[in-house]
């Protein structure tokens, strides 16, 4: 979806448009290893980069910029960290800054991958209310995760994929013990008894 | 009085040509290595920088002996190498550190067997360690011309290079073109590095890339600022070292690289002390 891998087969369209021509709709939320956390950066700067394009040659920030920048902060709660380096703050707040950075650039349709990786029970509910109020301004969001923990509660649909896709609906209706099975194959035991509001006994709930 | 005598130290060495195009080498090299060193140091990239460096001499030997001089050999080596180092990385599944080991002694080994059989009249040492006090004004134009080219690009390009360092898969979501990006800032590196090689050599460039960053990252704490520290310790370090190897007949490059070792220490010693967790009354 993102235009970064090619298509193996099929077809694949956004708004119509081949994934290579409707980047400008996807916003994207990496991985937390896949970012450089060697660079000093100020959160300002991480989320003005949601405002760069192929044709961004000026390397100062325009003021009508600062005000996009400072508005998708306030909205993930993080306006008063604007100067602060980003590497100072929490697994959370970098998801918060991040989903500001796609705030920014005016995206229609947000990627997540594993936005749940790198942060506390806490926090995670934190990133899951700023998700719900992105949803509630009209955008689509799409999580990458292999938490499947309480996903009935976070998701209106899931699309379960292990090289193809197991199931696709409403997760508690279609997270069923097959197909949880074909998702996990041997490490089903683990989620045997997994289901929408119950998370087994090796849970501890 | 004292500030008199200070003024005539400095301005003493200036009455010979040779030292005013060394002082204008001087501040060119040490801005530019240092500005590229910061980023070079956060994208873990010293070993492709010394690798670079490396692989100059058989081009140099091959330059050398078609009567080229080195400084005009600087730009066409440092793009072949640029685009040869990024082309095998990419192109390899052994590693980067391996490609960039493999080619980084090959080519040096290339470049010494080249000036034996070539007999090229080339001075090692002054190739290896730098001999800013021969530099022509031809030598002094090209570092001009380069330096502009290099920060040029590096301003123009900078919010793209920065974003693509920060984020690779971020800005390729973005539609950035980052394998463009990619082998820019290669090339506009090894720009840099090749256009420096007469003011410290091949071995010690090394040192004014990456030291003046690494210092300059200890005592900012923001990107931006850090590159424009880092420039100023680029440069005092160049010009100190130039100074301080007329006044006591030092070797200049190696007197440079030792400056700006002394300002790491200086700022590692700063940092240690600022970051001491302060006593609280009882």
């Amino acid at each position: 979806m993102a235009g970064i891998t090619p298509l193996s087969h099929g077809s694949l369209t956004i708004k119509g448009l081949k994934p290579n021509d409707a980047k400008t709709f996807i916003g994207y939320v990496p991985q937390n290893n896949q970012i450089n956390w060697n660079f000093p950066l100020s959160v300002r700067q991480v989320v003005e980069m949601g405002l760069i394009k192929k044709n961004t040659f000026n390397p100062f920030s325009r003021g009508t910029n600062k005000h996009i920048v400072e508005d998708s902060l306030s909205k993930v709660g993080l306006l008063d960290r604007l100067d602060e380096n980003i590497n100072n703050l929490s697994g959370g707040q970098i998801q918060r800054v991040l989903l500001a950075r796609t705030l920014t650039q005016g995206a229609d349709i947000l990627l997540l991958d594993e936005a749940f990786s790198a942060v506390d029970v806490g926090a995670e509910e934190d990133v899951m209310k700023i998700i719900n109020d992105i949803k509630q301004d009209g955008k689509t969001i799409l999580i990458a995760t292999h938490d499947i923990n309480n996903i009935e509660d976070k998701f209106d649909e899931v699309l379960c994929l292990n090289r193809h896709c197991c199931a696709f609906g409403d997760p508690s209706e279609v997270l069923t013990e097959d197909v949880i099975e074909e998702m996990y194959g041997s490490h089903n035991q683990i989620l045997r008894e997994h289901r929408p509001g119950n998370h087994g006994e090796h849970s501890g709930n | 009085m004292v500030n008199t005598v200070g003024i005539e130290l400095l301005i003493e060495p200036l009455k010979y040509d040779f030292m005013v195009r060394a002082l204008i080498t001087s501040i060119f090299s040490g801005i530019m290595l240092s500005v590229l060193g910061s980023f070079t140091i956060n994208k873990n990239m010293g070993f492709m920088a010394d690798a670079m460096a490396h692989a100059t001499l058989p081009i140099i030997a091959v330059g050398v002996f078609f009567g080229f001089s080195i400084s005009s050999l600087g730009a066409p080596a440092a793009i072949v190498i640029a685009l040869l180092l990024g082309f095998i990385i990419k192109n390899t599944n052994i590693g980067e550190d391996t490609s960039i080991g493999i080619i980084f002694s090959s080519f040096f080994a290339l470049g010494f067997v080249l000036i034996s059989v070539l007999d090229v009249s080339i001075n090692l040492e002054d190739l290896l360690f730098g001999q800013i006090l021969a530099v022509s004004t031809l030598d002094v134009f090209v570092l001009f011309i380069l330096f502009t080219i290099v920060l040029s690009i590096l301003f123009i390009f900078f919010k793209q290079i920065l974003f693509y360092s920060f984020d690779p898969i971020g800005a390729q979501v973005r539609d950035l073109n980052v394998t463009f990006l990619n082998y820019l800032f290669l090339i506009i590196l090894a720009l840099s590095i090749v256009g420096s090689l007469q003011t410290v050599g091949i071995v010690l460039v090394l040192s004014m890339l990456l030291i003046p960053a690494a210092a300059a990252k200890l005592v900012t704490e923001t990107f931006v600022k850090s590159i424009k520290i880092s420039a100023l310790f680029g440069g005092v370090s160049s010009v100190t070292g130039l100074y301080l190897s007329y006044y006591f007949n030092l070797p200049s490059g190696p007197t440079m690289s030792l400056v700006a070792s002394g300002i790491f220490v200086l700022s590692f010693l700063s940092k240690k002390l600022m970051s001491r967790p302060k006593l609280i009354n009882p």
